[in-house]
């Protein structure tokens, strides 16, 4: 305090005890952490304490005497006329947050209490302000602003809906993105009663026990859990994760329930998407694993056995070179071996071919598809007599050399698996999208079911699925020529192009082959 | 003695039914041979005839109707052939079928040879055991 400016009577210290005189109340004043400052009512500042120094960065010196404008940054500067207009009223000035400036240009935010000051006959002659720096708190305050704005932006960002239950009045609220998430329509009011309803009905125990699980004060208070809920608006039902944490008091009681929900139901129907892709891919690699291990299978017995043979006679015939009627036997088991293996190496690689993936878009006009067959064969069934009979056949997308093989296989099959006159028709009906009998008319896709009937020997109907089997014959081989393939072929390009295949045979009646195909 | 020794062989393959019959004869002449093409035939054959009563049964397993391995269990169902030794006559040199069939009941394994000569002797061992 300056000598030549005695500091103004406070007009409160005819309110304090006797036993504090002036001297103790200066000392408070240049002790307190609070920059403490008088001014006249013109603004002169007249007093200054130590906290005010170190605060403005101005000693009393130079503070005293000078306006307190001084301290007043330029855009603020209308703030003094309006103080000094309550102080001539006699009102106080609390906790008034603004900005004032430092000696070093420095930004404060600070919390001013002022009073005015009267003198002994009670007439105002200045003001005391106490002025508390504030700017950590600020910053504080910002920094929890900042961080509330971020953690709003993240929340909305993932549309993660937050929730308050009290466990106490059993009130619920939930935020914007938790009604969101149930579709609530504005202004519907929330209640506990509302989140236990939209809970799916097979899943409501089981949040029910995790919900009491975290309220449990023996627990450790944590809920976690993935459920179906029902949503609101048109009552589908939904995923959802929801996490909490409930808070304890005194005598473990839960005070708050607070967590987050998020609507999972389209990254759980990606992994389910996920799983049955997986499974159709592994299903997928099983099945050519197992055609594999039959393509090995083929390389150790069916490609071994008729090597095995050609040698065996190729033995014999140097062993009997003298006698011609055994040369002659040998020389033709040999030969005819030899060709079955051709044969048969052909057919593998076609049936090879098949297991490739490619698409199936030619236009295959199926009549000409017959035709074509019908004059391959024209020698056989001319010699056989057999009687052919054909229905007007649809145009398919396909691949026309693959259907050609597939038809030309069962008729071979049919000239080749006959003890009489053949006789073979072949019909076709067109199974539009609403036929009961069309096996997918969810695909809007109408099929073509083929009927390809013979009057062969046929054979018994428990082995009507081992005849599409590569490589497993149901007839003896020198009975019967064939490399056991033929029918695994036919079925392989029956599926290539989408559709199915079942014979239905009785020993002695002939067989039937049913073949749907899609028409595109 | 061996005027009653029959030996039966259940394979769909008639050029290997010659072979072996004329590997048989080499072997031991004084055995008859017995064929069946394939599973079903033969367990018919053994089922219905009690009559029938080889003294020997050599198993193909790649054969129509019923393959090789489904045979050995029916066989080994019929209790009379308990103790009839059962041979599998295959080209399959797979450690996988060996091993199967043994556990199912067959005796030996006869990998069907290219040589005449080596399987007549290896008949003729089995024919001897």
């Amino acid at each position: 305090m300056s000598e030549h400016n005695p500091p103004p009577s406070l007009s409160f210290m005819g309110q304090l005890p006797e036993d504090l005189g002036m001297a103790h109340l200066a000392a408070i004043v240049t002790s307190s952490d609070d920059a403490i400052i008088s001014k006249t009512l013109d603004g002169i500042i007249t007093s200054w304490n130590n906290a005010a120094e170190r605060l403005f960065g101005y000693t009393a010196a130079e503070a005293i005497g000078q306006p307190i404008l001084l301290l007043i940054p330029e855009d603020r500067l209308q703030e003094e006329p309006a103080i000094v207009e309550r102080l001539k009223k006699g009102e106080r000035i609390d906790h008034f947050e603004t900005q004032r400036i430092t000696k070093n240009r420095r930004l404060l935010d600070i919390s001013l209490t002022i009073s005015p000051v009267k003198d002994s006959t009670g007439k105002i002659i200045g003001a005391s302000k106490i002025a508390r720096d504030i700017t950590g708190q600020k910053e504080a305050e910002r920094i929890i602003r900042e961080n509330e704005e971020k953690f709003r932006m993240a929340v909305e960002s993932t549309q993660l809906g937050t929730w308050e239950y009290n466990p106490l009045t059993g009130q619920l609220v939930w935020s914007d993105e938790c009604r969101k998430i149930y579709d609530v329509p504005a202004g519907l009011p929330i209640s506990f009663a509302l989140f236990e309803e939209y809970i799916f009905p097979d899943d409501r125990l089981v949040v029910q026990q995790a919900f009491q699980q975290a309220l449990d004060p023996a627990g450790n208070g944590a809920f976690d859990i993935q459920y179906r809920i029902i949503r609101y608006s048109d009552r589908q039902p939904r995923w959802v994760w929801a996490q909490g944490k409930v808070y304890f008091g005194r005598n473990n009681t839960a005070l708050r329930f607070i967590g987050t929900i998020l609507d999972i139901t389209d990254d759980r129907m990606a992994k389910e998407e996920l799983e049955r892709l997986v499974e159709e891919r592994t299903a997928e690699l099983k099945n050519s694993n197992t055609e594999l291990e039959q393509y090995a299978y083929i390389a150790s017995h069916d490609l071994q056995e008729p090597l095995r043979k050609i040698i065996t006679f190729t033995e014999l015939l140097k062993d009997n070179l003298h006698d011609a009627g055994a040369v002659e036997k040998y020389y033709e088991k040999i030969n005819y071996t030899a060709r079955r293996m051709s044969a048969f190496i052909k057919d593998v690689l076609n049936y090879s071919r098949l297991l490739q993936v490619d698409t199936l878009q030619d236009t295959v006009h199926l009549n000409n598809v017959v035709q074509d067959v019908l004059t391959d064969f024209e020698l056989l069934i001319e010699q056989s007599h057999a009687a052919v009979t054909i229905t007007n056949l649809p145009v398919i997308k396909g691949d026309g050399q693959q259907l050609r093989q597939l038809f030309g296989n069962l008729f071979s099959n049919s000239l080749k698996f006959c003890e009489g006159v053949p006789e073979i028709s072949i019909t076709a009906t067109i199974l539009g999208t609403s036929d009961p009998a069309n096996p997918a008319p969810l695909s809007g896709v109408p099929f073509v079911q083929i009927v390809f009937t013979d009057n062969g020997i046929g054979f018994e109907q428990q082995f009507a699925e081992q005849i599409f089997v590569a490589f497993k014959r149901l007839n003896n081989r020198q009975l019967y020529s064939g490399t056991g393939i033929g029918m695994a072929l036919v079925k392989k390009i029956v599926e290539r192009h989408g559709g199915t295949i079942r014979a239905v045979s009785e020993p002695g009646k002939g067989t039937s082959f049913f073949i749907l195909l899609p028409i595109h | 003695m061996f005027n009653d020794k029959v030996c039966f062989l259940i394979d769909d393959d008639f050029d290997d039914q010659e072979l072996f019959e004329l590997a048989v004869k080499k072997a031991n002449p004084a055995i008859r041979c017995v064929f069946a093409s394939d599973g079903d035939e033969a367990v018919k054959k053994l089922t219905r005839e009690e009559s029938f009563s080889p003294d020997f049964i050599f198993l193909d397993l790649n054969m129509p109707r019923m393959d090789g391995k489904t045979c050995l269990r029916a066989i080994r169902k019929i209790s009379r052939l308990d103790n009839i030794p059962v041979i599998i006559y295959s080209t399959s040199n797979e450690v996988k079928d060996k091993l199967e069939t043994k556990a199912m009941g067959a005796n030996d394994y006869l990998e069907k040879p290219t040589n005449m000569t080596v399987l007549t002797n290896r008949l003729a061992d089995i024919f001897n055991q």
